[in-house]
């Protein structure tokens, strides 16, 4: 019994003294960098973060829908990416209505009847790209076009 | 920075000094000593000020704005004011510092320097986790737009929300903070109101430990929750992240240990009560878990029952559950006018036969998925290599005077343990569920898990012959 307990303490000393420098090390990194980035505003944090062509379009589409405003949020990636979830977040208070993924949206006439009237704009989100906005007049014409392979 | 630093320590300072009043207010935890009681006052204050807010805005149309959070949060330290200044000041912490061991001491340390590495990475950076964009920080963004819990966003379903019968107890909390503070809506103070959540849980095990297993078997099992990487730098649930795990298991576990504590104080039967309140609001598992920290408080009270103070005792579990029922009927009745989509909805598909081969036959493949989370070292560094062998060496510390609280424990333990085995054996892909879940339980058991874990530890530095007298106060009573 002694045995059993001396090795479980002798395991347990062994863990605490290789993960506390380990968690020790993850947190001197953070503050390290919180020191290089003092004096940073929240918009060049978010730069620095998520690349200024995404942050510069998501001040334009802010810009463009006033934060009661609606729109229509495709997802343009094929898989499962999150793309939507991130532009939505970064978009909100405005409200969403959600489309699907672009590949999927084939048929412009139900696409109108699920936009809400206040939805002027469709905005599609991307995984490595920047979101893109479009009026919803010419969402609903390119998809026309391609539907009709022009 | 992703946070003005002044504003981030306004979060943590809203809400602790709300607690802190609080803790005025309740005599057990105005004589707990004071770092363990900075630890609970964190969690109550955001219990309080958050929950009443939730409150106030759903039922009587308060608006949320920084009127109203600065009222709720100062209605405690208000009223406590005359309390606080008859009590000598700060006496527990003299007390604590004349007591206090290396050990401890160690303890102590390696948890500051890992917290504050925790809120230098909420300072700096913005959210970036999946959770926190998906669900609680987004909807933090519609309620405080419309400064109510009842946002259109949420109400009407035909707009695109995640999981928007999600309680809001943590995006409620994020928009008083934004509120009191006047943020921009890409600044996020918040993030360090987050952060804090770990030093508490780390005090309120202290606290537990301490009473039941001593002091040197406390500051190793809250060493032992520093030194796991998950807890704190876990990109999808830790500290770092925006989460609702960490701040579940701060709620779950602080209740707990209060409605174990041997000594059957009323008010901690209260404070009890508005944390396991505040576990109901926080997520969909905190329903289940505060009723089971009720059974487990329920058993310990069967467990003692031959005891003077039974009676008392009862009372305490009383108000605890009455703290949970109102949580509850608040929840339910902002529920109902919710819409559900984008969410499993697992109460609609599921039914109990469903449960059936799967709890068995999804072993297999599930099993590994877990084992596999617990042994990454970027998760768990070194914990469950050695955690094992300690219970195996020392489960006899649960055995006999400390059976009426390691028995609750273990029960309160089994719940996120229960809810984990039951989703992996419905779900249409339980492996990958798993993987994204299972650390994240973990998590919400920690407290119980890791005051077992002490017991243990008890025994093996006994057994060990390592310095550690025998305890002559029934532990249930300390």
């Amino acid at each position: 019994m002694r045995s059993l307990s001396r090795l479980a303490l002798a395991a347990f000393a062994l863990s605490l003294a290789v993960s506390v420098p380990f968690v020790l090390g993850k947190s001197a990194r953070r503050v390290l960098t919180a020191v290089r980035h003092a004096g940073e505003d929240a918009s060049a944090a978010r730069v620095r973060s998520f690349g200024a062509p995404y942050v510069d379009a998501v001040e334009a589409i802010r810009r463009t829908i006033p934060p009661d405003g609606v729109y229509a949020l495709i997802d343009g990636e094929r898989e499962i990416e999150g793309s939507q979830l991130w532009v939505r977040h970064d978009l909100a208070p405005r409200k969403a209505v959600f489309l699907g993924k672009l590949h999927e949206q084939r048929n412009p006439q139900r696409i109108r009847n699920r936009l809400p009237g206040r939805a002027r704009w469709v905005v599609i989100a991307y995984a490595d790209r920047p979101p893109e906005l479009l009026g919803r007049s010419r969402f609903l014409g390119d998809l026309e076009r391609r539907r009709h392979g022009r | 920075m992703a946070a003005d630093p002044l504003a981030s320590l306004g979060a943590i300072l809203l809400f602790a000094v709300a607690g802190l009043g609080l803790t005025g207010l309740l005599p057990g935890l105005l004589a707990t000593a004071f770092p363990s009681r900075l630890g609970y006052a964190y969690l109550l204050g955001v219990a309080w000020v958050a929950g009443l807010l939730y409150a106030l805005s759903h039922l009587f149309g308060v608006p949320l704005r920084a009127p109203a959070v600065f009222t709720v949060a100062l209605i405690p330290p208000a009223l406590a004011l005359p309390a606080l200044l008859r009590r000598r000041s700060l006496s527990s912490l003299e007390k604590w510092r004349d007591r206090r061991r290396w050990l401890g001491l160690a303890a102590f340390a390696v948890g500051a320097a890992v917290s504050l590495g925790v809120l230098a990475d909420a300072m700096t950076e913005p959210v970036r986790d999946w959770d926190g964009r998906m669900t609680w920080s987004a909807q933090a963004r519609y309620v405080r737009a419309e400064g109510t819990v009842d946002a259109s966003a949420l109400l009407r379903g035909k707009w695109y929300i995640s999981h928007p019968q999600y309680p809001l107890l943590l995006p409620v909390a994020q928009v008083a903070v934004l509120e009191a503070f006047g943020a921009d809506e890409d600044e996020q103070p918040f993030r360090a109101a987050y952060a804090a959540f770990l030093p508490a849980l780390l005090l309120v095990l202290y606290d537990g430990a301490r009473r039941w297993a001593g002091r040197a078997p406390a500051a190793l099992a809250a060493l032992a929750m520093t030194a796991v990487p998950f807890f704190a730098f876990g990109g999808e649930g830790g500290a770092i992240s925006v989460y609702s795990d960490l701040p579940l298991a701060g709620f779950y576990g602080a209740g707990l240990v209060l409605l174990l504590r041997g000594r059957p104080r009323l008010s901690d039967g209260l404070a009890a009560g508005l944390l396991l309140g505040a576990a109901g609001l926080t997520k969909n598992e905190g329903t289940p878990l505060a009723l089971l920290a009720l059974a487990s408080g329920g058993l310990m009270l069967g467990l003692l029952w031959r005891g003077r103070s039974r009676k008392r005792r009862a009372m305490k579990l009383a108000l605890a559950a009455a703290g949970v029922a109102l949580a509850l009927s608040l929840l339910a009745s902002w529920h109902a006018q919710i819409p559900n989509r984008q969410d499993e909805n697992y109460a609609e598909f599921v039914d109990l036969g469903d449960f059936w081969p799967g709890v068995v036959t999804r072993i297999p493949s599930v099993g590994p998925v877990m084992l596999r989370q617990m042994l990454t070292w970027e998760h768990w560094a070194a914990f469950w290599w050695a955690a094992p062998l300690l219970l195996l060496a020392g489960w006899r510390g649960w055995l006999g005077g400390r059976r009426a609280v390691s028995l609750p424990l273990l029960l309160a333990l089994a719940g996120p343990l229960a809810i984990a085995w039951g989703a992996y054996a419905v779900h249409w892909y339980p492996e990958d569920l798993a993987r994204v879940t299972w650390n994240r339980l973990l998590m919400q058991g920690s407290v119980p898990l890791f005051l077992l874990l002490a017991l243990c530890l008890r025994r093996v530095l006994q057994k060990a012959s390592l310095s550690m007298p025998p305890q002559k106060l029934p532990p249930a009573l300390r």
